[in-house]
């Protein structure tokens, strides 16, 4: 019988078939200290980076990959009567979410310009997708748009992109949600504005030491105004112009045996920075009354690079953290069959089903 | 002489300045279905055709009218929505683009004064208005969620924690019973900014009666008192985003 992460893989296969294309399995974690006690599937698009034809020339080939065949948006549209069907049935939701940094409006427009001088037909089709369809009569998967530091252009948000949150947590009927969803860059703000990054970070969860206001939308965007770098300086890559994944890559089907625990495992205080900040900002005794008391898993974009991070303490709290990658800059991961080492343009996608977390490289022929 | 230029120049800059604080005028403006806040999300409506009907193969053969249960979703909204309320030119004619002459959705007045935090009978899917109120703000005020909730949520539980003074007052018993003044002092002596006008376009300029609004945590808050009603009676929520120009900031307020 299919389960629902067959499904998706199916949905996506019947674009990347017909083009000699594949999935591959960068990383999963298939166990119940997941936490998700719901039935919904959680589909992760991380962050693309688009901009225009006219601002690629500046930007040579560096940027939103295979945006010539539109690849991302007939993956996406492959999923809409996935959602349908299961909507009518009422058995699960497909719930997307983008993590953010959906168009670079930092190298968009130039420092003069104004949010009405994105043009309504780039990326159109990606655009409707994703969420704009539905106010078009148009398919649509209707997902949560998250805010990253790129989004933003003089203090302001492009209008036309809801819902549009800072942050989300999973509705759960237990009134406890085990997923917790962000850009993935607020350390980067606290660094910049605010010396103390994890008491800043509880703020976000707790709302006590200062006010709330002070992460909110406009407030996030502004502050993005203040540092967004100068142009010349936004030529490079954004984060590394390649990105190497650890560990061999599955080819995945519908039903294929693949690994459960392709992950890696971390102490706290032994890995990054930013995972270091969550966890701690997670077990602080201030947050056990809030929203993230229950949180088990941490999505996030921001660094394109792809992985998962799991800590899982004894007798103490679990955390993974979850980053989608990209669709910008490039990656390098090892192909299980053969353990030859390829280098292709980064296409990553997120799910969540149960207990079963995965993350996904979009492989074509160049 | 030189003394009293600079006297003079000291006191015109003061001047200016005090000017500019003293013109600041705080509207808050309605906004669409999307940006406001004016219905609890999750309850259904019961739509009934209360007209004869006008076509001969409408109507049933008896005289009672029919209802059927409907929740709008953002579905219903965009200009060639068609699906669920079929609607037509009793004269026909043939435009040039294929968009229907009209859609249909509802206009809602506001959530009922004082907020209730009851369990909304036989709907055990349906959040009482307080919760569901909470979780719009929860969203944030970017999230254009008037009409429907998000797959996601906010932090509903801080962000009922840091609306609790606020939502106190809304939820008082004897709400209806006062009237501005008394609403105004017992709202929170921080954070609150008052309106200076309410701008609405649901309703004809003479239906809406009196309004009070009032800023808090980057949403407008903004109480009706229909004409004819008691007190204030309705809510509507706005978000407070709704401009970044200096001009219409008020000097404390946060941004948003």
């Amino acid at each position: 019988m299919s389960t629902p992460h067959d499904e998706i893989v199916a949905a996506l296969l019947t674009v990347l078939a017909p083009l000699g294309g594949e999935l591959r399995l960068l990383s999963r974690l298939a166990d119940p200290v997941i936490g998700n006690d719901t039935d919904d599937a959680y589909f992760f698009v991380p962050d693309l980076h688009l901009i225009t034809e006219q601002r690629q020339v500046h930007y040579g080939t560096y940027g939103f990959n295979h945006r010539q065949t539109g690849l991302l948006e007939k993956l996406l549209h492959a999923l809409v009567p996935l959602r349908k069907k299961w909507k009518a049935a009422r058995t699960r939701k497909l719930i997307t979410i983008q993590l953010g940094d959906f168009f670079d409006l930092w190298r968009e427009l130039k420092p003069t310009a104004s949010m009405a001088d994105v043009p309504e037909d780039a990326f159109a089709s990606l655009r409707d997708v994703l969420y704009r369809g539905i106010h078009r009569g148009l398919p649509c998967l209707q997902a949560v748009m998250l805010l990253g530091n790129h989004d933003t252009h003089a203090g302001e948000t492009l209008p036309e992109i809801s819902p549009l949150l800072l942050k989300a947590f999973n509705r759960a009927p237990s009134g406890k949600p085990f997923l917790f969803v962000t850009h993935g860059d607020c350390f980067d703000w606290l660094e910049v504005l605010v010396p103390d990054a994890i008491s800043e970070f509880v703020v976000q969860f707790i709302g006590k030491l200062t006010p709330t206001t002070k992460y909110s939308v406009g407030d996030v965007s502004k502050a993005a105004a203040r540092i967004n770098k100068p142009i010349a300086d936004l030529k490079g890559s954004i984060t590394k112009p390649v990105h190497v994944i650890g560990g061999s890559a599955v080819k995945v089907t519908p039903g294929a045996d693949l690994p459960s625990h392709a992950i890696r495992r971390v102490d706290p205080g032994a890995t990054s920075r930013r995972f270091n900040d969550y966890y701690s900002a997670l077990v602080a005794a201030d947050a056990q009354a809030t929203d993230a008391a229950s949180i088990r898993v941490i999505v996030a974009g921001h660094t394109h690079d792809a992985g998962m991070l799991l800590c899982t303490p004894s007798g103490q709290r679990p955390l993974l953290l979850m980053d989608c990658g990209a669709w910008i800059e490039r990656c390098r991961y090892e192909l299980f069959e053969s353990g030859k080492d390829v280098e292709e343009p980064s296409a990553q996608l997120g799910v969540i089903v149960g207990n079963d977390a995965r993350i996904y490289q979009v492989r074509v022929p160049a | 002489m030189l003394r009293s230029t600079l006297r003079w120049s000291v006191l015109v800059s003061q001047a200016l300045v005090v000017g500019a604080g003293c013109c600041h005028r705080a509207e808050v403006s309605l906004r669409s279905p999307f940006d406001r806040y004016d219905h609890n999300r999750t309850r259904r409506l019961s739509v009934t055709d209360l007209q004869e009907p006008v076509h001969p193969t409408m109507g049933g053969g008896d005289d009672s009218p029919r209802a059927r249960a409907h929740a709008f979703e953002t579905s219903d909204y965009p200009p060639t929505a068609s699906e669920q309320f079929q609607i037509e030119l009793i004269e026909k004619d043939a435009p040039s683009d294929a968009l229907p002459p009209a859609i249909l959705v509802p206009t809602y007045p506001g959530v009922p004064l004082p907020l209730s935090d009851a369990p909304i009978a036989e709907c055990s899917e349906c959040r009482t208005d307080r919760a569901d109120l909470i979780d719009y703000l929860a969203t944030g005020p970017a999230a254009q969620a008037g009409i429907e909730a998000p797959d996601l949520a906010g932090a509903v539980k801080r962000d009922g924690r840091d609306f609790e003074p606020v939502l106190a007052v809304l939820s008082r018993r004897d709400l209806v019973t006062l009237d501005e003044s008394a609403i105004r002092k017992a709202l929170p002596e921080a954070g609150i900014e008052l309106a200076d006008a309410v701008h609405d376009t649901r309703y004809a300029p003479g239906a809406v009666g009196t309004t009070l609004a009032f800023r808090y945590r980057c949403f407008w808050f903004v109480l009706y008192r229909y004409p004819a009603q008691p007190g204030f009676t309705r809510l509507v929520v706005v978000n407070g985003a709704v401009s970044t120009r200096p001009e219409d900031k008020a000097p404390d307020a946060p941004s948003c």
